[in-house]
């Protein structure tokens, strides 16, 4: 790769860690325009995923990226800088949960309710995230014809329709185990049906 | 999971628990992540975890790639593709309880008790009820004890239901409870009739089911018991004949 970031291996011998060390802190120090791209892009995508999960809108995810982004930079170009280089993807994250937990508050200060009343995001709303695609969507009905016409629909249930997921195990005669399960196998169909479409290079494209 | 001690990384602006990837791994904390299972703890440890670690990383990505692809391929086509039926309920050996199962086999058992009940039990009932709704003569011998002489014989006619037998009883000693076995010639037990107390005045009188007895020389044998000992106290010879 042509930043420096440094990949551990795990004892079975797979890709486990990103390390960044002393060296790439420094480029982002003294704003190293490659360095850069890859800071943004590489922490830009984990940290939509992150404030997804949070269930963020669109607007407010954009806006805690860039603070983040502009925090992090701040922080390591002031004088002491970061003292654990290698921890700085952790360092991103607690950047960004602070934030976050700032927005709470002042959600909660101007009255708007609880964190969960946030401003729900709109997949289909902004291009930016282009996880869905003709491709892809090819590729999941391949995984979802491939399955028995129940797991099919406990998917459909789950995520299409949201349904309450003890309800879903209920009706459908299964529990929380077999759904983490079902998602775990559907997903590793899903993520073969990319390497061979794409190769090992599909994650870039993301 | 481990409480992360602060001082051994000051940079991180928040406290909490560290998930290394093994944990993370073995919880299937992707999936978790994914469906909003995580308890908050778990949840922000493995967010730490994933921004240090490229592979839960690809793994959530990939997850909420999947996600949004299975969204789009099914608001395309929102028709259930399944529905839950009865026969996929897991079975237990409780199932033979649902009324289903158990009303058919209730109706055959209640037929089959009630057709019992009428062709064999209310039958014999009736002809063991009328042998004894009036008076009838039976069979009878009075055994004296110990006889050496010949025995006493009784003949018992085809259609008699039971023959009487009056033992005749000398002084004897006080025992807790007494018993009378009536033996076959070969020794052989076919009766035991307890007996609670004893009145030598009047005898013990036994009425025996005649059925039991086929022509042939038989011993009824008192005995008094006490202290878990059964003591013979006499013994009475007599024979069965048949007209």
């Amino acid at each position: 790769m042509y930043h420096e970031v440094s990949q551990s291996q795990s004892p079975a011998g797979r890709l486990v860690r990103d390390s960044f060390d002393r060296d790439y802190v420094e480029r982002l120090k003294q704003g190293d325009a490659a360095t850069e791209r890859h800071f943004t892009k590489h922490f830009g995508d984990l940290l939509r995923l992150k404030l997804r999960a949070r269930m963020c809108s669109v607007d407010l995810i954009e806006d805690l990226r860039q603070e983040t982004f502009l925090r992090v930079l701040t922080a390591l170009r002031r004088k002491d800088g970061l003292k654990c280089p290698e921890r700085l993807g952790a360092f991103v994250n607690s950047v960004c949960q602070n934030l976050l937990c700032e927005v709470y508050r002042s959600k909660s200060r101007t009255d708007y309710g609880s964190s969960d009343q946030l401003e729900v995001l709109d997949d289909g709303a902004s291009p930016e995230w282009a996880l869905v695609n003709e491709e892809r969507k090819c590729q999941v009905r391949k995984v979802l014809q491939d399955l028995p016409s129940k797991d099919r629909e406990l998917l459909r249930m789950v995520f299409y329709e949201e349904a309450d997921k003890d309800e879903i195990c209920r009706r459908f005669g299964v529990d929380r185990e077999y759904l983490r399960v079902l998602v775990h196998r559907a997903k590793a169909r899903f993520r073969k049906e990319l390497l061979e479409r794409h190769g090992d290079g599909f994650y870039a494209q993301a | 999971m481990r409480k992360r001690n602060v001082s051994e990384c000051p940079d991180l602006l928040i406290g909490g628990y560290a998930m290394d990837h093994a944990e993370a791994v073995g919880m299937k904390a992707a999936e978790r992540y994914l469906l909003g299972e995580l308890s908050p703890r778990d949840h922000e440890a493995f967010e730490e975890h994933f921004f240090e670690c490229t592979e839960c990383a690809e793994d959530v990505r990939l997850g909420f790639q999947f996600r949004d692809n299975v969204k789009a391929v099914f608001s395309e086509d929102p028709q259930p593709v399944w529905r839950p039926e009865r026969s996929s309920r897991r079975r237990t050996w409780l199932d033979w309880m649902r009324p289903l199962m158990v009303m058919p086999a209730a109706c055959l058992l209640l037929v089959g008790v009630i057709g019992y009940q009428n062709l064999v039990t209310i039958p014999q009932l009736r002809s063991s009820s009328a042998a004894i709704s009036q008076p009838e003569a039976v069979p009878s011998a009075v055994l004296a004890p110990s006889s050496r002489g010949e025995a006493p014989a009784i003949f018992v006619p085809a259609g008699a239901h039971t023959f009487h037998l009056q033992l005749d009883l000398r002084p004897i000693g006080h025992f807790e409870k007494y018993i009378c076995d009536l033996r076959s010639s070969s020794g052989a037990t076919l009766w035991k009739v307890p007996v609670d107390t004893l009145d030598p005045a009047a005898g013990l009188h036994l009425l025996v089911p005649a059925k039991s007895f086929s022509p042939g020389s038989y011993d009824a044998v008192l005995m008094g018991a006490g202290n878990g000992n059964n003591v013979e106290i006499d013994h009475y010879r007599f024979d069965i004949r048949r007209p």
